[in-house]
């Protein structure tokens, strides 16, 4: 497989009680890069992001069919024989609303997960681990005075880079986020967008966004899903400025697609 | 007055009837208990709380054999019920779907509501009673112990059931996400966010088991000594209780009122307690 591929989904097919949601997806992640998912409400980006680390075997009333493969340690497996558990520490996944635990303080946010999956042993080396990340999610100032605070007690927007941070911490390598900025304002939008820009160099990003704006500032390669189906993919000056399709189009102009069939 | 205004007036004072209504037996029943049972806890503290009954028409004697039998019973009947509840109630809420659940939580809700005597029948008949039971020891403490944690468990696993429910799900996926394994995240993550909710729901179950005498009569009889083994019928509270008030003996019915309101003030503690912990039944802001 491809050198500057991080994730290959192979003609993925989703359905969730008997209802087909995505419905034959092909799409090859690159490396290193951000790459934004965009299309309408229900297109099913969440969906594919929640297939490549199984995340979407919680739901009840699952199938799944297709191959995905992950790059681990420079090497490709195939996420569906993996075991979910290890997949899903070296794909981190960032959510929508931020959830960090609520009864725990910032500092054991950071370090119950390391600690859990034996990533690392000890007080200090897990603090140690915890500063690093925090670091690396650009929080370790605002939070280095008060690490065992309650993690409720920050705001929104420094609640989700600490689930970031959190996420950092098990060292994964790739990393989802599903619409990480609802919800925020423009200052912690822009903070976390610069956030994923910069964390690219050491790990791949994909990110399901509803805003065509923000996948022109922070994305490399632009995906667009509309019911269920991969509709265009490309880089993103070549999706925004000169789309194939004319449904990507309809879209990235704010056009409505509801009842167009594909 | 217009007639609108009639009407308020008509309905809030009957909602403040029912009120009264609802206050004044818990109140009067207090009332009574102290007035005819508490000035023998105040004038013989120490007899009342580490002593035995006296025979009839002989002055004195305690009940400490019945605090001691039902501080043995309800102990045992704690650790059998709580493991059991708590461990039900987590998987009736986790896997809330399953068959296995689904009748769980039917039966339990049929057992909260099924007679409390019925259950200690039931006990007695396969556990204890020297013809069927398969421990055919006859009336014994245990027995009692185990009706009681019977009782019990419905009650705490519909509560810790209820209390995992609160947990948004978001907290769950956010625990998967970080590569944790089912008994990692339900131990580690989700009991230690709702822990005041389940202990509220031990709480609720211990309040209900603490004054149970039916069940305790029929699987363990009545015992007026000292704990001796657990083979054996036990004293205890709510059944000392019984026996004094219903007997013709002014010294025995005195006690029972005092037996009465110690056991009255140890479950509005309970309650008192329970509540305390229910206003932060799930740790999240």
């Amino acid at each position: 497989m491809l050198d500057n591929v991080a994730v290959s989904v192979k003609d993925l097919h989703v359905s969730i009680d008997k209802k087909e949601i995505l419905k034959g997806i092909s799409i090859d992640f690159p490396r290193h890069a951000v790459t934004a998912i965009i299309g309408p409400s229900g297109s099913g980006k969440t969906m594919l992001l929640r297939s490549i680390n199984r995340l979407i075997e919680l739901l009840p009333n699952v199938k799944v069919s297709g191959k995905i493969w992950v790059r681990i340690e420079n090497k490709f497996h195939e996420a569906y024989v993996l075991d979910p558990h290890y997949l899903r520490r070296k794909v981190g996944y960032v959510f929508q609303k931020p959830n960090p635990f609520p009864h725990l303080s910032i500092l054991k946010n950071m370090t119950i997960g390391p600690m859990l999956n034996g990533i690392a042993k000890g007080k200090e080396s897990l603090e140690r681990l915890a500063e690093e990340k925090l670091r690396e999610a650009g929080l370790w100032d605002e939070v280095k005075e008060r690490l065992n605070d309650a993690a409720w007690r920050l705001s929104g927007g420094q609640q989700q880079r600490l689930c970031i941070a959190r996420a950092l911490a098990l060292e994964p390598e790739i990393i989802l986020f599903d619409e990480p900025t609802t919800g925020l304002d423009l200052y912690n939008t822009k903070r976390i967008e610069e956030l994923m820009v910069r964390l690219k160099e050491k790990y791949t990003i994909i990110a399901v966004t509803h805003s065509v704006d923000q996948a022109g500032r922070i994305a490399d390669f632009i995906a667009f899903i509309y019911n269920g189906k991969l509709i265009e993919f490309g880089s993103t000056a070549s999706v925004l400025k000169s789309p194939t399709n004319e449904l990507t189009e309809l879209f990235i102009t704010g056009k409505v697609l509801d009842g167009v069939k594909v | 007055m217009n007639l609108k205004k009639l009407r308020d007036t008509l309905y809030t004072s009957l909602a403040y009837l029912s009120l009264l209504l609802l206050i004044i037996p818990l109140t009067w029943i207090f009332f009574e208990c102290i007035m005819k049972g508490g000035y023998y806890i105040v004038s013989r503290p120490v007899e009342f709380f580490m002593d035995i009954g006296r025979p009839p028409g002989v002055e004195g004697g305690g009940i400490g054999h019945a605090i001691q039998g039902s501080l043995y019973m309800l102990g045992l009947a704690l650790l059998v019920g709580v493991p059991v509840g708590v461990f039900a109630g987590i998987y009736l809420a986790e896997r809330k779907n399953s068959p296995i659940a689904k009748a769980a939580r039917f039966m339990s809700d049929i057992l909260v509501e099924f007679p409390t005597i019925l259950v200690g029948i039931v006990t007695y008949i396969f556990l204890v009673s020297k013809v069927t039971g398969i421990l055919a020891t006859g009336p014994a403490a245990f027995a009692a112990s185990f009706a009681l944690a019977l009782i019990m468990i419905p009650i705490v696993a519909r509560s810790v059931e209820t209390a995992f429910l609160t947990i948004p799900n978001e907290i769950r996926e956010g625990a998967y996400a970080l590569g944790l394994l089912d008994r990692q995240t339900i131990f580690r993550i989700l009991l230690p966010a709702v822990r005041a909710g389940v202990v509220t729901a031990i709480l609720i179950g211990l309040a209900k088991i603490a004054g149970e005498s039916a069940p305790i009569i029929v699987s363990n009889g009545v015992s007026n000594f000292w704990f001796s083994r657990w083979t054996e019928p036990a004293a205890s509270m709510p059944v000392l209780i019984y026996v004094y008030g219903l007997s013709p003996f002014k010294e025995w019915q005195t006690q029972a009122w005092a037996a009465s309101l110690l056991l009255l003030l140890l479950i509005m503690g309970v309650g008192f307690l329970a509540r305390r912990f229910t206003k932060k039944l799930w740790a999240g802001a």
